[in-house]
């Protein structure tokens, strides 16, 4: 049976595609895989050990929703690392972030996304912001 | 980047995150959900199993669907107004395993049939897209008719998340009929018989395909 037909913003684009690749100076790297569990890609040192992990995600829908599948995507990456997310240009990322945090009022269970960060993006890879999930309030505007 | 996996309902109470779900091949058949990381598999895993037979039951003749986190359909359910709690996820809203497991008598069905509640009706999980349906077992229901639990087998088998085979073919049918419009139903054993050509899995009728068959090579 066909998938329904994808909104073109939920498409990666090639742009980011290359840009989620880019991580910490002297990493290197590794590709989970298409269709593997999260993270997308894991950066190693020369050593091999992780020094930091990516999880590469589109998002194109309302803020109820963002607070919900973030939350999800979070525990998914086990609350560590940063998604790197496409939005469509002109989304308003503040909004998403307010959702989040007002699903998220106990900041005893909001602590639990510290080290989790969302890099925002547009489809042409500019960064469109980088907040704390785990902070409230706490982000830099793209 | 892979999507992520929701299982969602259309009366809009719950929604659950399954994780990515994994298939052999870009764009292949999905063969499993990759659930949480360090967990084991869902079939193997004691909480979400349980949780999924207690969701079959509590969500008896509405549609459940497992989609895409970018489906249409699926943002549309979640931004309806109704705000869908998630199941084993920890914001203010959402509802913990053990939580949502917690007074649900998963193991009491042989003392509430002897207690006198109703167990007259066999259950299925349907695809309402494929020939095909799940026999879940006898449905208990509580003295108001609210059903409670399906239990497959004697009275005093172990619950159905506990029975390998059984529970392995619930996981499973999420997986192949995943995207497609599922429906549990209910209703007293032989009054309908399944459409012609559909094939029914276990329940141990003559002409339907053995569990066993089934969940043969499933590895969710």
């Amino acid at each position: 049976m066909a998938e329904p037909p994808r909104p073109p913003y939920e498409i990666l684009s090639e742009a980011n595609a290359e840009r989620a690749l880019y991580g910490p100076a002297g990493s290197t790297p590794t590709l989970a895989g298409a269709n593997k569990p999260p993270p997308d890609v894991s950066f190693r040192d020369a050593s091999g050990r992780e020094v930091y992990r990516r999880e590469v995600k589109t998002f194109g829908g309302a803020p109820t929703t963002f607070a919900r599948q973030f939350e999800d995507y979070a525990k998914k990456l086990d609350y560590r690392g940063e998604l790197y997310v496409q939005v469509p240009r002109g989304t308003d990322i503040q909004r998403l972030m307010e959702a989040f945090w007002a699903k998220n009022r106990d900041d005893r269970r909001l602590a639990r996304y510290a080290d989790v960060y969302v890099a925002f993006h547009t489809p042409d890879g500019r960064p469109a912001g980088l907040w704390m999930l785990g902070a409230r309030g706490m982000g830099v505007p793209g | 980047m892979g999507a992520s996996a929701f299982l969602y309902c259309s009366c809009n109470r719950i929604c659950w995150g399954l994780g990515k779900p994994l298939s052999e091949q870009p764009g292949g058949t999905v063969i499993r959900y990759a659930g949480n990381p360090g967990q084991p598999v869902f079939s193997q895993s004691r909480l979400p199993s349980s949780a999924l037979w207690k969701l079959l039951a509590d969500h008896v003749g509405h549609q459940l669907r497992v989609a895409h986190d970018w489906d249409p359909e699926l943002h549309r359910q979640m931004e309806s107004g109704v705000l869908p709690a998630m199941l084993d996820a920890d914001g203010d809203l959402d509802i913990p395993l053990p939580a949502y497991l917690a007074g649900w008598p998963e193991d009491g069905f042989a003392d509430l049939l002897s207690a006198g509640f109703d167990a007259t009706d066999e259950g299925f999980l349907t695809c309402e897209r494929c020939p095909e349906r799940l026999a879940l077992g006898r449905a208990l229901r509580d003295r108001a008719g609210a059903l409670l639990l399906f239990h497959a087998g004697d009275p005093g088998e172990v619950a159905n998340s506990r029975q390998p085979e059984l529970n392995a073919a619930a996981w499973r049918f999420l997986t192949v009929h995943f995207q497609h419009p599922l429906r549990v139903v209910a209703y007293p054993a032989g009054e309908r018989a399944p459409a012609d050509g559909c094939v029914t899995v276990g329940g141990g009728g003559s002409g339907g395909m053995s569990l066993a068959a089934y969940v043969a090579g499933f590895t969710g």
